[in-house]
């Protein structure tokens, strides 16, 4: 790495009120992102998508997570597993298009074919015409590549790298701070469900999420009834960072019909809710009546994908004469998101400015994403250790 | 489903399994490839028997047909293929390093 970088880097291990903010290359250039995408992404536990989308046996769907090719399944018994979506015999990959798999996955190159849990099960003619055996070919030793994988709220994880601790041990402070929270959820369906493709840096909407100085600005709608005053800043150095607000009002149709709120809730939840980026790349936001996940998928060093999925407390919810109220609650969420975008995507187009000295925080609003900055910078300064 | 029913010389099943491949029947390919490994298997053509075999094989793997069974039997009775332990696809413990979680619905 170089030296600029890395006292750049030092720059923003500095604390929050002097600390200056990533440098520009880590928004707009290509070869530090693919050191990120090894030193931030792969090494930690990163989200790249939801279990419900291969909710049923033998549902597979292909992701592309920062280039990489993988493949989430579903067995018959219910277990999700993520593989390389990449065919052990000459790197094809497998499947296109989300779809059922009723028997093996079969690549459509050889037709080399592997089953759910990702075992070589036929190497057709591998031997020949007709001779599908060689002394040469251990299929044992050619199954699926598997990733490391775990599933919490719906969003599955994955660490590539294989190193990083547990994810019950690396997010542990956040399950148990949402322990409460700690039971079903019912994901609303397609009306419940958007992307926002925005060009920018994953990060900046991490940035953005994590603090709520921009609410009066950006979100004015929120000002009548969630007043700056009213949010508070969540800081967990090295784990993860956000907001929360002592106001949340829940949404009420005009003929009074509401969601059902998750049980056994403790009294400060009915008026309160909380927003948190789980780092590296997932942004969770929980309420005593429903609860949302964004995962964003970082397509390139300046662009990205969310992902947004809307849960609600009990399958009743998910019935039809609801259908309306969890339509109005995405489209006011959708309109939220909406609102971020031109921030986002004008300091993406701002880290060009090459004399631009990666900013300054806010010393009493910036805490929660500076923690993020200081997190990312912890993660090339490890990289480059070789932790 | 009509290529299932009926039965194919040699100079008809090349275009009865084209037209499979085309609609792509999967199970009128399995059945097909079976008809053309017994043709070959009656002429003694033990080679080309094998590799209609394998596709009928792989195509009832992919969709996890009931036949797939049989017919990786056949292949591994002429020593075409290995056999494997247990009764169907998916069922085979996994062999990777970390501990299998279940992560069934809602969760």
């Amino acid at each position: 790495m170089l030296k600029r970088i890395d006292a750049a880097l030092e720059e923003v291990r500095k604390p929050v009120s002097t600390a200056n903010g990533l440098p520009n290359a880590f928004y707009t250039d290509a070869a530090t992102f693919a050191e990120e995408r090894e030193a931030v992404l792969f090494a930690n536990w990163s989200a790249i998508g939801f279990a419900s989308d291969i909710a049923g046996p033998g549902e597979a769907m292909p992701i592309d997570f920062a280039g990489m090719p993988l493949l989430a399944v579903r067995d018959r018994e219910g277990t999700v597993r993520v593989f390389q979506n990449t065919c052990r015999h000459r790197g094809m990959i497998l499947i296109e298009e989300r779809r059922t798999i009723t028997g093996a996955i079969r690549c459509p190159y050889h037709s080399w074919s592997y089953a759910l849990d990702g075992e070589l099960r036929a190497t057709p003619h591998v031997g020949g015409p007709g001779h599908n055996m060689h002394d040469d070919i251990c299929r044992e030793a050619l199954g699926l590549i598997e990733i490391r994988s775990h599933i919490w709220r719906d969003v599955i994880f994955v660490n590539v790298s294989g190193n990083a601790p547990d994810f019950e041990v690396y997010a542990a402070d956040l399950i148990e701070r949402w322990r409460e929270f700690d039971q079903p959820l019912f994901f609303g369906g397609a009306d419940s469900a958007f992307q926002l493709e925005v060009d920018c840096n994953w990060k900046l909407a991490v940035e953005n999420y994590c603090e709520s100085y921009h609410l009066p600005w950006v979100h004015p709608g929120l000002n009548s009834y969630s007043r700056l005053e009213d949010h508070y800043h969540i800081e967990a150095p090295g784990l993860y960072s956000g907001q929360g607000t002592h106001v949340y009002r829940p949404m009420i149709d005009d003929s009074g019909s509401r969601f059902a709120e998750f049980a056994g809730l403790h009294s400060r939840w009915e008026s309160a809710a909380e927003y948190i980026a789980l780092y590296p790349n997932v942004l969770f936001g929980v309420h005593r009546d429903h609860a949302y996940a964004i995962i964003l998928q970082p397509v390139s060093h300046e662009r990205t994908i969310e992902h947004v999925a809307i849960y609600y407390a009990s399958a009743d919810m998910l019935a039809g004469d609801r259908a309306e109220l969890r339509a109005a609650n995405s489209a006011m969420w959708k309109a939220v998101f909406e609102e971020d975008i031109f921030v986002v995507e004008g300091m993406q187009r701002g880290r060009h400015g090459v004399r631009f000295d990666g900013g300054r925080f806010s010393p009493v609003m910036d805490g929660p994403t500076h923690l993020f900055h200081v997190w990312v910078a912890d993660q090339f300064v490890a990289a480059s250790h070789g932790g | 489903m009509v290529a299932e029913a009926a039965t194919f010389g040699r100079g008809s099943i090349d275009a009865a399994l084209l037209d499979a491949h085309a609609r792509r029947d999967n199970a009128a390919l399995v059945s097909l490839y079976v008809q053309a490994a017994d043709m070959f298997e009656e002429s003694g053509e033990e080679d080309a028997a094998c590799f209609y075999l394998t596709h009928a094989y792989v195509f009832a793997l992919e969709q996890g047909l009931p036949q797939q069974a049989g017919l990786h039997a056949r292949l591994c009775a002429k020593g075409r293929d290995r056999p494997r332990d247990g009764q169907g696809i998916g069922s085979a413990a996994p062999s990777y390093p970390w501990a299998r979680r279940p992560h069934h619905l809602p969760w």
